[in-house]
């Protein structure tokens, strides 16, 4: 552990060699007493006297873009159902494609650039969406694309952006949720102060969709920094699929199982209660409340139950996530170590 | 193994959570599978969201073996001022992690150490919580 916390201090002390790109001073940002941007000053306007999107935004928060299960046709919702099976590794950003009009991909970094004709948004990744504001409408008949094709015009201080022309190849939620080329996204964005951008999504499909749905998006101004490219190298072609983890599954004995039953809390997630139960055998995970980001068994249900595949007598796949249960030196569990992707969390027992 | 699995879940606590690929762990690592490394760093991709280091491990038998190490974001590094030069070939690694599913020699980092202490994971402002998963 001092390891470690020398380790922290010698990084944390790792400066910046010099005043370069990241932290140069954006110009014409208002500026508080102390010389830092003042994100509540009004938003600016363009020569035409409209709000001026131009600026780099990060997200803040995340967005849970995930439809009700009913919204759905049937064939949308088993086509889910059967992604999640693979761990969702056909989703296009996955597998290194463009997002198009996922709801994720308003997620991390966007540069934007207006002018009275059109509005750029720039993405990390180095994909980039046209929304023209010179009076066209949008065509008949588009030839799909990946970006699809935008217009927008201004009502009041919201900019409206009217979207077709998608071909089918990407997803509108990253549960899995597909859509047909008959997609219209229609996007409202309020610049509502200096440093706050906010957009509401409506997805509208009458081949995939039951009724629209959509989701709301919040980001922040980045000033005085710069944006970095974000390139999807790795795809997912090589990854396995839940029916591996059935495979390698293992018996473990019931009086064993009832030790992890509990509630437990921990930071994965922004913070998550789980509770553990045994139900006919079976070790079941559930997260408390509607939890962003969790996963129920058909992927589009997050209050339903995660049933805990045995992988060792301790460790379990839910979904592919990893709990592995930990006794202290009297045998009693009092904690898990939640694994994903982006690293381990312990959750401790509340009761 | 819980004072370890403490250890573990301290460094997870500053790992940047990267803008893309949350995806599923055990689709591509194997839990059961913890594994450390030692060797010596031939080639970094210094890639988004993920960087991957490779490096020269010695086995018992004395082949060499190049694993593929999938780590931390290089662009929180960036930002905290770091560069790939400051990470230079040759240089000696340890790493703790878990394997690949698939049984290749490659592994997911949950620390990647450097001689000097520094932690390629310890990218993330310090009080990052991990908020996005």
């Amino acid at each position: 552990m001092r390891l470690l916390l020398a380790a922290l201090v010698l990084t944390i002390s790792a400066s910046p060699a010099a005043a370069q790109w990241l932290d140069w001073k954006t110009p014409g940002v208002p500026r508080t007493a102390d010389g830092k941007p003042n994100l509540k000053a009004p938003a600016p306007r363009g020569p035409d006297g409209k709000p001026d999107l131009t600026g780099i935004w990060q997200q803040t928060g995340r967005p849970d873009a995930r439809p009700s299960p009913d919204v759905l046709q049937p064939w949308v919702r088993d086509l889910a159902a059967k992604y999640q099976q693979e761990f969702f590794k056909a989703r296009p950003t996955y597998a290194c494609r463009p997002a198009g009009p996922e709801a994720d991909g308003y997620e991390g970094w966007k540069r934007i650039v207006q002018t009275p004709a059109a509005i750029v948004i720039m993405a990390e990744d180095l994909t980039y969406r046209v929304i023209h504001t010179d009076g066209r409408t949008l065509e008949a008949d588009p030839a799909p694309s990946w970006a699809g094709y935008s217009v927008g015009h201004w009502e009041g201080d919201t900019l409206v952006v009217e979207s077709n022309g998608f071909n089918d190849k990407t997803w509108t939620s990253r549960y899995g949720v597909v859509h047909t080329e008959k997609l219209r996204v229609t996007e409202r964005y309020r610049r509502t102060d200096f440093g706050h951008l906010h957009v509401d999504v409506t997805y509208t499909d009458p081949g995939a969709y039951m009724r629209p749905w959509g989701f709301a998006s919040d980001s922040a101004l980045e000033a005085d920094t710069e944006m970095l490219e974000a390139v999807c190298e790795k795809s997912s072609d090589s990854w396995g699929s839940l029916s591996d983890i059935e495979k390698s599954s293992v018996t473990v004995p019931p009086e064993v199982l009832a030790k992890y039953v509990g509630v437990y809390t921990g930071p994965y997630g922004g913070g998550r209660t789980f509770h553990i139960t045994l139900e006919d055998g079976k070790l079941i995970a559930r997260i408390e409340g509607t939890a962003s980001g969790g996963l129920g068994a058909a992927g589009l249900d997050p209050g339903a139950p995660t049933p805990l595949v045995a992988q060792t007598q301790t460790l379990f796949d839910g979904l592919g996530i990893s709990y592995l249960f930990v006794a202290d030196d009297k045998g009693a569990v009092n904690e898990f170590v939640l694994m994903h992707i982006s690293g381990a969390y312990t959750f401790h027992r509340v009761r | 193994m819980k004072k370890l699995l403490t250890g573990v879940a301290a460094i997870a606590l500053l790992v940047a959570t990267p803008v893309l690929a949350h995806h599923s762990f055990s689709a591509e690592y194997d839990a059961t599978q913890p594994i450390t490394l030692r060797g010596t760093l031939t080639k970094m991709d210094w890639v988004n969201p993920h960087g991957w280091l490779y490096i020269d491990v010695r086995q018992p038998d004395g082949k060499v073996v190049n694993w593929a190490i999938e780590a931390g974001s290089p662009n929180s590094l960036i930002r905290k001022g770091l560069r790939q030069s400051d990470f230079p070939i040759g240089s000696e690694v340890v790493v703790d992690g878990y394997r690949a599913r698939k049984g290749t020699s490659s592994a997911i980092g949950t620390s990647v150490k450097f001689a000097d202490g520094r932690n390629f994971f310890l990218g993330a402002p310090a009080d990052a919580p991990p908020s996005k998963p």
